[in-house]
């Protein structure tokens, strides 16, 4: 449409229509929120602390999830039944071998990686000419069978493990740092600060090996024109098989992460999926720094929206963000593929 | 009197001005050509004449209506039918049905729209397949599904892209001949094509479009003797043969 | 075969089948009766997602939405109001068509298509499930206990338990709902319907418009679904967000379409058909094990696991779903 000769469109508008509404409720009720907030302070700082450490998290398994897409174009829906294998697997590792669950990583997400890889190489491989909602439907029906076995072994008991230095700190060398943190007053749990330190090594690991490396450009070349990248030599399926794995792992590794302070079922990873899917539209499909961003930001969403709005389930603002997108901005924040 | 009148339209995509200021008339009844280089908008009109697309700026008038900005399906149903250079028939459905749809719109009995539709299936010799899904036809088939569609929406303005483009020329003859009968039957018709025999030999008037403006009109001789028409011509074949 | 014509075909089958299938009470009673009970139910859903996710091409994975209005509507009215549940019925159709027609519209409107559609109507499911799951005025978590109710039994949708008159009423709306759906495909509206999902430009260019026929199909499913809601809460007398509203459900009611064969008319049915057979088979499986399948005694989740799997070997080599398949084949032949 047009305004007074300039084009306009109507999704523009409604952009500018929701921007005047929260600066019309700024204005109006500010001051009292403004007040409001002093008086929540803590509240509020334990949410956006809780939802940055929790969004480190989202980040990572979004990262391998939109680096999937990006390369091979699937909307890999089994991604959370592959976090819950990779936390049944490290479960395993330390009740009936003893590790610790920070050394499972060294055996769960290799483990995922060559499962994901498995997986793409059999079964992905030859959907991948098809429309995308069979593909969805393919890696859904997958992650029901994952899911339902781990079901069938394990039953729907919740396991948990323990975070192995919550009586003894964490020696590093001189001093030991004890848990929980306080953070500008807030409380941070230490296994959720290691699981959010350990997603941003991790995810700057992801970060050399696409942009540093031989195997990463190869990587990207394929996300950007798989014919190209066929022409000068490159086995485009392989890297396919490879990024599944890469992603899988990526997920793999959350899941081990996360293992010490959440309590397992085989259903553990479908929230993570949910969540997965709303980072990855939000960023921008196949843009993983998009899903680094989004998965910080979905984190704060979710907790800032707890705690303004306490008798909600959180995951409600999560969806209304991710209506939102679909409608206002489907490209994501920072756009596709990048 | 005239059908229809593209008046100043400009459409520009990301920066890059596809049609610039471009007029045009077509009068009731005739048959006018769209011709220009690759590139030169020509699809790009066709779309913004038929509404899939809406002009930055200028006007479309069909018979007296300002259509400008209207959705493709009701400049559809004012009378204005298209075929698509990249044709876009509807696979898993019947050759029949295929037309059925166009013709339901002016026969809203499905029976009669049905024997209307054969009847065009027929006359564009594709009887044989009239049953057999759209998705079993050769290439030559799909262009001829396209104007057999078309031509059930009867409309009184047929935009046709590239109609005669892969055909071999014995079927080429067919269809410049099928498009002289359906002339005769009051369809006035704005044709973009690439075959200048047949652009030269149906044409009462042709417009020549060249980087998104309008370089040229007349009849066919005033056209091929037009310098600048040679020039835009000559010049893509020697950008062409220089690359 | 031509498509029109195939639809003209598909009311013969309708009766025939219909005939067919009354005397089924007469021969099973019991555990099996409500076997065919939710085979029949399952077929509804089923039928009714195809019209929007087959012919339209709407693909959802957010029904859940519409079965859940339907049910709520239903246990609000008989339970706050003491209504008869019919009146649920009624309203919770008119009410999911609506809020379909929302969804839909804003979803067409701001282009969402193939996957991101998909996502989309998944979300507003789940959105339902938690604003549900959060309201007072609808018992939050809790639910809906449907009453005994007195009255006319036909009127409050409520006989004895084992009664073969749910079967009958299931039986009647599961043709009710084929019977809309086979008339909307056969008529002009249909035929549009299908043109857009082939092709929606190409359809814009014959004069259909698009947004038009894609509500209008999405309209009708949603009401379809939502009859099947009510019937679900009247049969079963207890609702619950989860039960209403969850992904899970959303995947029950498309699961049919993909086994049986999506864009067809019996496809869903002979999908349900298999899906009920494999559910009963496992849990009959998982109940009493033959001995060399011992490890499998009183574990749950065989059920689901196998469709899992048969979702992922229809996707991989029936596509068609399986009723989809055979009448490729015999039409080839």
């Amino acid at each position: 449409m047009t305004v007074k000769g300039l084009k306009v469109s109507g999704r523009s508008l409604a952009l500018l229509g929701l921007g005047i509404a929260a600066l019309a409720l700024l204005l109006v009720w500010g001051g009292e929120a403004l007040a409001w907030a002093q008086d929540n302070r803590v509240v509020l700082v334990q949410a956006v602390v809780t939802g940055l450490l929790l969004g480190g998290v989202y980040s990572l398994v979004s990262m391998g999830l939109t680096l999937i897409f990006g390369v091979l174009d699937i909307l890999n829906f089994a991604h959370g039944a592959f976090m819950a294998l990779a936390m049944y697997a490290s479960f395993v590792l330390v009740r009936n071998a003893g590790f610790g669950p920070y050394l499972s990583l060294l055996i769960s997400v290799p483990l995922l990686f060559f499962i994901g890889a498995l997986v793409q190489r059999v079964l992905l491989d030859r959907v991948m000419d098809q429309p995308h909602e069979n593909q969805l439907l393919l890696t859904f029906g997958l992650a029901l069978l994952i899911e339902n076995v781990l079901l069938m072994v394990f039953t729907a008991t919740p396991r948990t493990v323990e975070f192995p230095y919550a009586q003894t700190g964490i020696p590093l060398g001189i001093t030991t740092i004890q848990g929980p943190l306080n953070v500008f007053g807030a409380v941070a749990d230490l296994p959720r600060v290691i699981a959010f330190l350990g997603s941003l090594v991790i995810a700057g690991g992801l970060f050399y090996l696409l942009q540093r490396t031989s195997l990463g450009t190869a990587i990207r070349a394929v996300a950007e024109n798989p014919d190209g990248a066929a022409m000068v030599g490159i086995d485009v399926r392989r890297m396919h098989v490879i990024t599944f794995g890469l992603g899988t792992a990526c997920v793999a590794a959350a899941g081990t992460l996360v293992l010490p302070f959440l309590s397992l079922q085989p259903t553990t990873g479908e929230q993570f999926n949910v969540i997965a899917f709303v980072v990855v539209v939000l960023g921008g499909l196949g843009n993983v720094v998009g899903a680094l961003v989004g998965g910080i930001l979905i984190g704060l969403v979710q907790e800032l929206g707890g705690a303004f709005v306490p008798g909600v389930d959180k995951l409600f603002f999560v969806f209304v963000v991710f209506v939102l997108t679909l409608l206002l901005r489907p490209q994501g924040l920072f756009g596709r593929k990048s | 009197m005239t059908l229809l009148a593209v008046q100043n339209v400009s459409k520009s995509f990301a920066g890059l001005k596809a049609l610039q200021n471009v007029s045009l008339r077509v009068e009731r009844g005739s048959i006018v050509g769209l011709i220009g280089p690759n590139g030169a908008g020509k699809t790009t009109l066709f779309n913004v004449i038929a509404g899939v697309m809406k002009p930055d700026a200028g006007r479309v008038v069909f018979d007296g209506t300002d259509v400008t900005g209207w959705p493709a399906y009701r400049i559809a149903r004012l009378g204005i039918g298209r075929t698509f250079q990249l044709m876009k028939p509807f696979d898993s459905l019947s050759v029949l049905d295929n037309v059925t749809v166009a013709t339901l719109q002016r026969h809203r009995n499905r029976k009669e729209a049905r024997e209307v539709a054969m009847e065009v299936v027929e006359r564009l010799g594709l009887g044989q397949w009239a049953n057999k899904r759209a998705s079993v036809l050769s290439t030559a088939g799909y262009k001829r599904l396209e104007l057999a569609k078309a031509l059930g929406l009867e409309p009184s303005l047929l935009l046709l892209d590239e109609v005669l483009a892969g055909l071999v020329p014995s079927e080429r003859t067919r269809v410049v001949e099928l498009l002289r009968e359906i002339r005769g039957e009051g369809v006035t018709m704005l044709l973009v094509e690439h075959v200048m025999s047949a652009v030269m030999a149906l044409s009462d008037h042709i417009h020549v479009l060249h980087h998104g403006e309008m370089l040229a009109s007349g009849t066919p001789e005033e056209v091929t003797k037009d310098s600048r028409v040679i020039e835009a011509y000559l010049g893509e074949e020697e950008h062409h043969a220089g690359a | 075969m031509e498509v029109l014509r195939r639809f003209d075909r598909d009311l013969l089958v309708l009766a025939a089948g219909v005939l067919v299938l009354i005397p089924v009470p007469l021969f099973l009673s019991g555990f099996l009766l409500e076997v065919a009970i939710q085979t029949l139910l399952f077929g509804l859903l089923g039928v009714a997602w195809n019209l929007m996710g087959g012919f339209a091409g709407q693909f959802s994975f957010g029904h859940a939405a519409f079965f859940g209005i339907g049910a709520y509507a239903t246990a609000v009215v008989v339970t706050d109001y003491g209504l008869s549940p019919w009146i649920g019925m009624l309203l919770g159709a008119a009410l999911a068509a609506a809020f379909g027609v929302l969804v839909g519209f804003l979803s067409f409107r701001y282009g969402l298509k193939g996957v991101f559609f998909a996502l989309a109507t998944f979300a507003f499911a789940e959105m339902l499930r938690l604003i549900f799951r959060s309201l007072e005025a609808v018992n939050a978590a809790r639910g809906f206990n449907i009453p005994i109710q007195s009255g006319n039994p036909w009127l409050t949708l409520q006989f004895p338990q084992g009664s073969p008159n749910y079967y009958y009423v299931i039986l009647a709306l599961l043709a009710l709902t084929l019977l809309v759906v086979i008339l909307l495909m056969r008529s002009r509206a249909g035929t549009f319907i299908l043109s857009i999902r082939e092709n929606e430009d190409a359809a814009a260019a014959l004069g259909v418009n698009p947004m038009r026929y894609k509500l209008l199909a999405v309209a009708v499913s949603a009401a379809l679904t939502a009859i099947g809601g009510a019937f679900y809460v009247q049969y079963f007398f207890f609702i619950d967000p989860d039960l209403a509203f969850g992904a899970g459900v959303s995947i029950q009611i498309l699961l049919p379409a993909i086994v049986g064969g999506i864009g067809t008319i019996w496809g869903p049915v002979v999908g349900a058909l298999i899906i009920i057979v494999l559910g009963q088979g496992s849990t009959a499986l998982v109940r009493t094990p033959p001995p060399f399948l011992d490890v499998l005694q009183g574990v749950s989740g065989l059920d689901v696991a196998i469709y899992g799997a048969l979702i992922v070997l229809v996707v991989l080599f029936l596509p068609r779903g399986v009723f989809g398949t055979l009448r490729e084949r015999l039409r080839a032949a």
